[in-house]
């Protein structure tokens, strides 16, 4: 209804997470600025595409549980239990679902018990059922298209620069096959060091 | 009471692209309805003329009704088959072609394009890969000119455009059948040579023959060369 | 059909809400939202500012969808934040679809007042150019829709909100 996708990338120690920036109202473009990925902490960023309302809803919900995660823990949520949590936050309306399929996609501290953890992105379909994929997942309305170019693009340990240019020309690409999705996109990747935010000007069609 | 329903999708999904001189033309080797395969060899892929190559997806009965019609040809527009085209061959100017139609005639002369089951999927990696859409050109490169990648390139495209297809589309896989066009007095090394073929780009487990001409008006070394390319896909 | 109600309501010295949908739920949710800020302002003396306001106003209309009786309201809210000196405008949906934006339509007119913006608005666009644009968009709307509407206007300031006159 409002439209809008997100696909995020596995890379060589590292992930990214993009979005395109459409907010619509059936075929009626409301605004260019509408991002549908946001951070949960220095090193993890959920993307919410689906039905704009639920975006909002969904994110400010989780928002408030990872408060509370990391008063109780005095710690930072992992993206495992993340997934989890967004899981068991989706599965509470399992009979009047959030219309919204989340991508997580984080980049886990080292632990004693974990001293070297992986890349890590996973999905959810509506009402919380989880997907870990080991190479990209995609969700919204230009899931057949993101598929397509993902595949054909995406290849195993890319460096963050060549993921970057993965992830972008594969939103790129799908979007201007949707109508429903563009008018821009933001791309995020996530490295040991640091996290890049880039804006991608795109077709205003 | 459910009305009777005249069609049948049968999925799988066909592809063609032009080069300067050559086309290619390829299409997967399933069948299926719904969920069940009816076949793993159906063959979408038709050589027509001695110069043009036709790829048919949609119902697969239409399909090879239109096929065998078209080659008496005959026209039908009221109850029409419910198939998508591509023809891919060389034009009178020596250049290739692909031109796509839909069920009812329409039709459009493209660099590139892909249709059937996985036309979402194959579409926007063709717009990237062949029309170079969304790349910029670095400084002091030449050009992009869509219509101009050398075969090899062209052949590994579709093969890697049909895998990503078979990985995420169950109507997608079995085999891959590529007709390769060519223009009168192109050499066909390229595809042909030991060199060519030993090649890191060359797609893997591919067979290539060479096709009997379909004119009979062709002088020697002026003929039209069509190649018959083979390659299985997965099977899951 | 009344073609000369007054669909914009004064919530707060900074802030102003248009609105458009279902007759009887506009007034009923335009009234439980001016008088929830009223409470939120004698409780704390302090004025919910525009982007908190938008925040409160849009999770009343996404709890309200899903709820037994939903309302049937779209909205249009502008706002001057007297602390950050900004100025603010948000669109939302009935479902609670909050858009931020440097201009937005809503309603019949949809299609030429947005096409009348894209095309004259810019961000430097001054205040007196500003309102010039809303005539115009005011003066297409009244040329293409069918419907004769009469128009209001407010604009809101660091002063607060002030009537537009639109001729």
């Amino acid at each position: 209804m409002n439209g809008g996708s997100v696909v995020a990338m596995i890379g060589k120690d590292c992930v990214a997470i993009a979005s395109d920036l459409r907010l619509g109202s059936q075929a009626v473009g409301l605004a260019s600025n509408f991002e549908k990925v946001f951070p949960v902490n220095d090193k993890l960023f959920i993307g919410l595409s689906g039905l704009a309302t639920d975006t909002y809803t969904l994110r400010e919900s989780l928002r408030f549980r990872v408060n509370m995660y990391r008063m109780k823990e005095e710690r930072e949520i992992t993206p495992e239990t993340f997934t989890h949590l967004v899981s068991s936050t989706l599965y509470e309306k399992r009979f009047g679902p959030y219309f919204i399929e989340p991508v997580v996609a984080g980049l886990p501290d080292a632990t004693p018990l974990n001293p070297n953890p992986k890349p890590f992105i996973s999905t959810m379909d509506t009402i919380g059922c989880i997907t870990t994929p080991k190479d990209f997942a995609v969700a919204g309305t230009a899931t057949d298209k993101l598929y397509g170019v993902a595949e054909g693009l995406w290849e195993p340990d890319l460096e963050p620069e060549d993921l970057f240019e993965t992830i972008s020309q594969t939103i790129l690409n799908a979007m201007d096959r949707d109508a429903l999705s563009g008018w821009g996109a933001v791309v995020h990747v996530i490295s040991k060091d640091k996290v890049v935010t880039r804006y991608l000007r795109g077709r205003m069609d | 009471m459910s009305r009777f329903n005249p069609y049948e999708e049968n999925g799988g999904s066909i592809l063609a692209i032009a080069g300067q001189d050559f086309s290619v033309i390829a299409g997967d080797t399933r069948q299926s309805l719904n969920y069940s395969i009816q076949t793993r060899y159906a063959q979408k892929v038709f050589p027509l003329t001695s110069s043009a190559v036709l790829a048919v997806n949609g119902f697969a009965a239409d399909g090879k009704n239109f096929v065998k019609r078209v080659k008496q040809r005959l026209e039908r527009r009221m109850f029409p088959f419910y198939v998508y085209n591509i023809l891919a061959g060389i034009e009178e100017d020596g250049t290739g072609a692909v031109y796509s139609f839909d069920p009812v005639g329409s039709y459009e002369r493209e660099a590139c394009r892909g249709a059937g089951a996985a036309q979402s999927l194959l579409q926007p990696f063709l717009d990237n890969q062949i029309y170079f859409k969304n790349q910029t050109l670095a400084p002091g490169a030449e050009p992009f000119v869509p219509g101009r990648l050398p075969l090899s390139t062209v052949l590994s495209l579709v093969v890697d455009a049909f895998s990503s297809a078979t990985e995420r589309h169950i109507e997608v896989g079995d085999g891959l059948e590529m007709y390769v066009v060519m223009a009168p007095g192109r050499s066909a090394d390229d595809l042909t040579a030991e060199e060519a073929q030993q090649a890191k780009e060359w797609p893997s487990e591919l067979t290539v023959e060479e096709m009997e001409s379909l004119g009979d008006e062709q002088e020697e070394g002026k003929a039209f060369r069509v190649f018959r390319l083979s390659r299985p896909l997965k099977r899951d | 059909m009344k073609s000369d109600e007054n669909k914009i309501r004064t919530l707060s010295p900074g802030l102003a809400l248009a609105f458009g949908g279902e007759p009887g739920d506009t007034n009923n949710f335009v009234d439980y939202v001016e008088r929830n800020l009223r409470l939120y302002q004698i409780r704390n003396n302090t004025e919910l500012l525009p982007a908190p306001a938008s925040a409160f106003i849009r999770k009343e209309l996404a709890n309200s969808i899903r709820s037994r009786s939903p309302y049937a309201v779209n909205l249009l809210l502008g706002g001057y934040d007297k602390v950050h000196s900004e100025a603010h405008l948000y669109s939302i949906d009935l479902y609670g679809t909050k858009a931020i934006l440097p201009y937005a339509a809503q309603g019949l007119g949809i299609y030429v007042a947005l096409s009348t913006m894209d095309k004259y608005w810019y961000p430097e666009i001054t205040r007196e150019e500003a309102e010039e644009l809303l005539r115009k968009c005011v003066a297409e709307v009244k040329l293409r829709l069918a419907y004769q509407f009469t128009f209001n206007a407010v604009v809101i300031d660091k002063d607060g909100v002030k009537d537009l006159p639109l001729l």
